[in-house]
């Protein structure tokens, strides 16, 4: 268990040295049992932007691991809108809402109409 | 089934377990997100009781009560994998209370770990000079060796200098200065004194009950004079009040704190600041495992009516465990659980008492 824990923590620090995808994923694979090396991968998504299928369930299971978290919370109410899954982006600004009233994103989408 | 090794390579052993225990974090160069030192306790004390003959008291099966609650905690806790690694990080530390009472000299983990801490303190020295060899979280020139927080890094320093003192290891002590001289955490400073205090209690109490009042008279002047910042302290009553505002009967699960804190935050903005740790061990344990750390009564009574000077090491990490997390740093906790578990050696052995039962038992019967 701890050569795992090891090997997964070394290629998440290879993963953020070199700004890799692949080697989030591999950590990820090799020792799912840490917060921060299940988010990596989503982590990453979100630093360059990346809009696609693969993304958009990493960051709903970052935010799986982390439900209290606003920013998280933010980043699947936006992406599950630019996939077009609305009902999961309605819910999502519907916790925001009571989460984090105060944040400008959601003062933004208030002030725009959204209810 | 007990090996049988030669002393001189178990004494090599020991040394090289405190030494990896101290120095295996040298953050993005081994270890990214995981604290690497667990991970040596949890590869290595487990070869190391392999050859020791654990000597069973009541202490230990508190403990082991305990760690069963732990476990059984897995059932509710927030995400099962991530309560499971931490589970296994308790586990490994029960592993070293073991080795603890398995041990017959604690002087050859703390040589290792000294050393391990000189590297730590070279590495802080050139830190100082604005060389920074290794990744230092702290911007204000502060020091951190390889422990990334300069806090963590004088608090390791204190303790080990409190146990090179009480083990009489006084050639080693050099390799603590750095550590408490130029961080000086107000926590472990806090848990310097209270351990001199009670060093001079066991020797002379009416000596030592007659410092405190010059003693408090020289801090409260010492603060009047310089009003050293308490913006800490308020993020810690803080994270505090959040965090009893989230204690539950059996306690959230292992491993839970992290994640669940933000969902009761109310005084501290978790946009901001996000902790892992209550800052506050026992207040955390309460928080995980709700009346489960009742468990521990007894085992912390078990360790602390022995009379004996390792004893002191204890209170200078339950002093820092007040303000800060020893006992999820990899060597503070292992130092916690080592010496705690060298300390039950002074205990009743679990043996006489399971067949004692018997004749008392049946006595009653008679009456």
């Amino acid at each position: 268990m701890s050569l795992f824990a090891l090997v997964g923590d070394q290629f998440y620090l290879q993963g953020l040295k070199y700004n890799d995808i692949k080697y989030f994923k591999l950590a990820k694979k090799i020792f799912p049992f840490e917060r921060a090396i299940l988010q990596g991968d989503a982590e990453y998504y979100v630093k360059f932007g990346v809009i696609d299928l693969k993304a958009y369930e990493a960051i709903k299971e970052a935010y799986y691991y982390d439900p209290y978290i606003p920013r998280l919370l933010s980043y699947q109410m936006q992406y599950a809108f630019l996939m077009d899954d609305d009902n999961l982006g309605v819910q999502s600004f519907h916790k925001l809402k009571v989460m984090a009233p105060n944040m400008p994103l959601v003062k933004e989408l208030i002030k725009r109409g959204a209810k | 089934m007990i090996y049988q090794v030669s002393p001189l390579v178990i004494r090599l052993g020991a040394i090289a377990l405190g030494f990896l225990v101290a120095t295996a974090y040298v953050p993005a160069v081994i270890g990214a997100s995981i604290p690497t030192g667990y991970l040596v306790i949890m590869f290595l004390v487990p070869i190391f009781l392999l050859v020791s003959k654990i000597r069973i008291t009541t202490s230990h099966l508190y403990g082991a009560l305990f760690l069963f609650y732990v476990y059984l905690s897995l059932c509710w806790t927030f995400r099962l994998n991530i309560g499971f690694f931490i589970f296994l990080q308790t586990f490994a530390l029960a592993t070293v209370f073991c080795l603890g009472s398995a041990i017959e000299d604690l002087t050859d983990v703390f040589r290792g770990m000294a050393l391990g801490l000189g590297v730590s303190a070279l590495i802080g020295l050139y830190q100082l000079i604005d060389v920074n060899i290794i990744y230092n979280s702290n911007t204000m020139g502060y020091p951190s060796g390889l422990f990334i927080n300069h806090n963590v890094f004088c608090e390791t320093s204190i303790i080990m200098f409190v146990a090179l003192i009480v083990l009489k290891m006084y050639w080693w002590v050099p390799v603590t200065i750095p550590g408490i001289i130029f961080v000086q955490s107000r926590a472990a400073m806090l848990a310097l004194i209270v351990s001199a205090f009670a060093w001079l209690f066991n020797r002379n109490r009416i000596f030592a009950l007659l410092l405190i009042p010059p003693f408090v008279l020289a801090i409260t002047a010492y603060y009047f004079n310089y009003r050293f910042d308490l913006s800490s302290v308020d993020e810690r009553f803080a994270i505090w009040n959040d965090t009893i505002r989230g204690l539950t009967l059996f306690g959230h699960g292992v491993g839970s704190y992290e994640i669940t804190f933000p969902a009761f935050a109310k005084d501290l903005d978790i946009n901001i600041v996000r902790p892992a740790q209550a800052h506050n061990d026992l207040l955390q344990l309460i928080y995980e495992f709700g009346i489960g750390v009742i468990l521990l009564i007894p085992l912390a009574w078990n360790i602390l009516k022995i009379k004996c000077d390792e004893k002191i090491i204890l209170y200078c990490i339950g002093i820092i465990s007040i303000f800060n997390f020893p006992m999820h740093i990899p060597i503070t906790a292992f130092i916690a659980c080592l010496v705690a578990g060298y300390i039950t050696r002074f205990d009743v052995a679990y043996e006489p008492i399971r067949f004692s039962w018997r004749p008392i038992l049946f006595t009653r019967f008679k009456v």
